[in-house]
């Protein structure tokens, strides 16, 4: 199976394709901010611990959107079948 | 030789007076592009916004040593930019035939809870309890304290009814609007309140002052409120005046030592009725 099959197959199941292109916008600014944290942290200098701190609690929001998402997700999954 | 001595732009209004023009001006600009281009451009510009103002913060934590109110003020610029990213971008949820746009409420109740908290609001206000901002503005009486408490829901409730009575006649009817969703929008508006009042205007009133702050607060709660309700119903003058009348108001009423309860009661009677009026109608 190819990467292509697989993914499509993952899309399909998933409904992905219903999924407007707006709802992913604050999971990208979250992967932004999770990968910069994870950045500081691995070349942790002064200051690392109150940056850490900042973008920890600037992530929080955007995940619990993320959460809310997959919730509302899966609830169209099993609410459909 | 001439040398022409300027006075030095010493305190913090000559200091912050660039940035706070960048602010609005990016705000500005983002919202015109949610106008022009659609929600989804809309929503990566606030996002940007978003992710620049977490790292301002960081930087100006770094510079200031964690000190001063620069930090603080940077890390609340944020709250706007976050707010209207997640009203356009969370998705709504459906209810029978209805859908409602109102689970943007849960992240920001996660920020409220998340950062109105030292160090960020060194003494955060209570919802029933006194708000801090106004220590200094001026102490009303019990007894001028108990009338204004029933005053200022009373008010926000008669310009929720102008608003509502402003609603375009063209308005589409929300059909069948179950009990849950209108409790969903008037919680997520409820919100929104808590959050401005409880992390933005303490920070703006500690650098600005209370007045200027309680303006700045109330500005920007009017626009997120507005933007927001510009999702579930056509905004007109009609709307737009009451809707900046109730921010000044509980803005107004938080200074002068109004629990912030009464203050998010007065935003929910006002989006009441907007929304119930979208209803009925």
């Amino acid at each position: 199976m190819t990467g292509t099959t697989a993914l499509t197959i993952a899309l399909t199941t998933l409904s992905m394709r219903n999924l407007s292109p707006l709802y992913f916008v604050p999971l990208v600014a979250l992967l932004v901010l999770l990968l910069e944290r994870e950045l500081i942290r691995a070349f942790s200098g002064p200051g690392a611990r109150a940056a850490i701190w900042i973008l920890g609690v600037a992530t929080l929001p955007l995940l619990v959107a993320f959460a809310v998402l997959v919730a509302l997700r899966l609830n169209y999954i099993f609410g459909a079948s | 030789m001439v040398m022409y001595l300027q006075p030095p732009r010493s305190g913090v209004l000559a200091g912050l007076a660039r940035p706070t023009f960048v602010f609005l001006a990016a705000l500005i600009a983002a919202e015109a592009v949610v106008r022009i281009r659609g929600p989804f451009a809309g929503a990566a510009c606030y996002a940007l916004g978003f992710v620049v103002l977490v790292n301002v913060t960081f930087l100006a934590y770094r510079r200031f040593d964690g000190e001063g109110s620069r930090w603080r003020l940077a890390a609340v610029a944020g709250v706007p930019f976050l707010d209207r990213l997640l009203v356009l971008s969370v998705p709504p949820f459906r209810w029978g035939a209805y859908e409602v746009s109102a689970l943007w409420g849960l992240p920001l109740l996660a920020t409220a809870i998340a950062i109105g908290r030292p160090p960020l609001v060194p003494r955060p206000a209570r919802l029933l309890g006194q708000p801090v901002a106004a220590a200094r503005f001026g102490q009303p009486r019990p007894g001028t304290s108990r009338i204004l408490a029933v005053q200022v829901p009373i008010t926000a409730l008669c310009l929720g009814v102008i608003a509502a009575v402003s609603l375009p006649s063209d308005t589409a009817r929300i059909e069948g609007g179950p009990l849950i969703a209108v409790a969903a929008v008037v919680f997520a508006f409820c919100v929104q309140e808590w959050l401005y009042r409880l992390v933005i205007q303490p920070v703006a009133a500690e650098v600005w002052g209370e007045r200027i702050g309680m303006l700045t607060t109330s500005a920007l709660v009017a626009f997120a409120s507005i933007a927001a309700l510009s999702e579930l119903v056509p905004i007109g003058p009609g709307v737009v005046v009451p809707a900046v009348a109730v921010s000044l108001l509980l803005g107004v009423s938080t200074t002068h030592g109004i629990p912030l309860a009464v203050t998010i009661l007065g935003r929910g009677l006002f989006t009441l009725c907007v929304v119930l009026a979208s209803i009925i109608r």
